[in-house]
């Protein structure tokens, strides 16, 4: 009786039960659509999971995060198709492609704060996009990538690749927060100056918090592109459906929690799938209500606001 | 010598809110700087530590050079403030707030715990080490900013108005904090308003009135002097 009360009051426990789900998952889901909702959901938590840490550990919002999303996408895939590096090579050039991208652009925008800070790498993602389009020479422009085989064949492994890299990012996410790297990221977020007067270097941690989120961004850009087996700049340099909708996932989720990508994104890609199903064309209105909803009545995200009734539970 | 600072100015556009001031700080004493609102000891602050950079003049702390200093590196080298207008990291708790002081000097998150609470306890807040520091009242706040400066490991502090709002029990109990802190072996410059602590804590004291030093010297002699009488303590505070 004891022992269960031991590993019922665990606070891993509800970790280990969601990885549990997680694995026996496509044995139980046998559609294809279904799986492919699964897919998406760990696509966005991952997203979500990178964004968070910069945007809601470290307090700086991005509204860019689609410049590392798409320098990871183009990088693998151009690697592969141009000079023939393995997609799983790939995975992992794209991740360092965009965590040394990171640098330069925190250099430049982390002068900014606030809201300039957030508009400013929009506008990096963007002049990314325009020199990818234009760039037809090397990029191919408009027309895009098309890759033939993906870096695995089947839905089913697919979703197994994408359910070990979301886990790694947020086991890396966890270990970070915890450790001097998540203080100071967090000091910087809850008071600046106090920060500086505490012997941190903010900008440079501000960097460090960026190459980590852009890191894990381009890795999720290479793995979609490996998903749909097709890109252009327009999909994955897209600001209102990459870097917007990161931003999003985490803010329904709840911001700086743990769990709130996980939440945000499930939460996004049903009401995403769903309000298509019902509502056809409409489906952007709904979700846009459902954001403005959730910002009036749950301004911390619904694990945020959840945390501030249920107390330590949460607090993983 | 470990503070040298020689004709400290600070100009605002027009405005010239530091004029030339000069003070040293030998090691080990504590400093008391006093003046009226607005003469200019919280920007003195600000240019020892780095947040302005000083119009003219040097400052030396250990030898060493600190007018082009950056917050973080002065930290760093030993040279940690508090803030007047307090700045609690709210949504980290007590205990994790001084963590983020100690790792200044400790990488290891471990260790760094270790220094933070044996800080808690030396300073009377190992109790609330758990509350979230946004939920503190000002006193604790006023205390935590000590706290967290401490496990920095500073060699210098710069103490900036931590008894101001607070009642006459918690001043006690500050003036207790600040001889325990020198008794560490820490060097103090403290801001104060507080007349009766300042007075009783301090080795010597700089008086600052419109950015300029007006007098320096023992709390005694401070006191007596016609022209801070004139400038700060009123004609009352003399005949007492």
């Amino acid at each position: 009786m004891t022992k269960w009360n031991d590993i019922l009051k665990n606070r891993h426990l509800p970790a280990v039960l969601l990885a549990l789900i997680a694995l026996v998952l496509p044995l139980v889901l046998r559609n294809e659509y279904y799986l492919h909702l699964a897919i998406l959901i760990l696509l966005w938590t991952a997203l979500g999971a990178s964004w968070n840490l910069l945007g809601g550990y470290t307090g700086q919002v991005s509204f860019g995060h689609s410049v590392f999303f798409g320098m990871g996408a183009y990088v693998s895939l151009l690697l592969h198709t141009k000079l023939g590096v393995s997609l799983w090579m790939g995975l992992l050039y794209a991740g360092i492609a965009a965590s040394l991208i990171a640098i330069p652009i925190g250099w430049i925008c982390f002068r900014l704060r606030g809201p300039y800070f957030s508009l400013s790498i929009l506008a990096f993602s963007e002049v990314l996009r325009l020199i990818v389009l234009h760039w037809k020479e090397v990029t191919e422009g408009a027309v895009g990538i098309l890759l033939i085989n993906s870096i695995v064949d089947s839905k089913v492994s697919f979703y197994y690749l994408m359910l070990i890299v979301t886990a790694i990012i947020l086991l890396v996410v966890n270990f970070v927060v915890k450790r001097k790297l998540g203080f100071y990221f967090i000091a910087i977020r809850d008071d600046e100056e106090a920060a500086e007067a505490l012997g941190i270097y903010t900008t440079r941690y501000k960097i460090y918090s960026l190459m980590i989120s852009a890191f894990f961004t381009g890795v999720m850009g290479s793995l979609f592109a490996n998903y749909t087996s097709y890109i252009d700049p327009y999909i994955v340099f897209s600001v209102g459906d990459v870097a917007i909708a990161m931003v999003l996932v985490v803010v329904l989720g709840g911001i700086g929690t743990f769990w709130g990508p996980l939440v945000g994104a499930i939460c996004v890609v049903m009401v995403n799938e769903g309000s298509r199903l019902m509502f056809a064309n409409a489906s952007v209105l709904i979700y846009g209500a459902l954001v403005v909803i959730v910002i009036l009545f749950l301004p911390k995200g619904v694990v945020g606001s959840l945390k501030q009734y249920t107390g330590k539970w949460f607090h993983a | 010598m470990l503070l040298e600072v020689n004709g400290l100015t600070k100009a605002f556009a027009g405005l010239v809110a530091v004029n030339e001031v000069d003070f040293t700080v030998q090691k080990g004493e504590i400093l008391g700087l006093i003046g009226p609102n607005g003469a200019g000891k919280t920007t003195i602050f600000h240019l020892l530590t780095g947040y302005y950079t000083p119009t003219a003049g040097t400052v030396l702390f250990n030898g060493k050079d600190m007018t082009r200093v950056t917050p973080p590196a002065a930290c760093r080298l030993g040279l940690t403030r508090t803030f007047q207008i307090v700045k609690p990291l709210v949504q980290l708790t007590v205990l994790e707030n001084v963590m983020v002081g100690a790792f200044a000097k400790i990488g290891n998150a471990k260790k760094a715990k270790e220094l933070a609470l044996e800080i808690l306890e030396f300073t009377g807040q190992l109790a609330c080490k758990d509350m979230l520091a946004g939920n503190l009242t000002l006193g604790m706040r006023k205390r935590l900013e000590v706290s967290r400066a401490l496990a920095t490991q500073p060699e210098l502090l710069l103490l900036d108005e931590t008894m101001a709002g607070l009642n006459s029990k918690e001043i006690a109990d500050a003036v207790k904090l600040i001889m325990k802190i020198r008794e560490r072996g820490i060097t103090l410059v403290v801001i104060e308003h507080v007349m009766k602590a300042i007075m009783s804590i301090s080795d010597r004291i700089v008086v600052i009135n419109y950015g300029k030093k007006i007098m320096e010297g023992c709390p005694d002699a401070v006191c007596n002097d016609q022209q801070v009488i004139q400038a700060y303590l009123g004609a009352d505070y003399a005949k007492r």
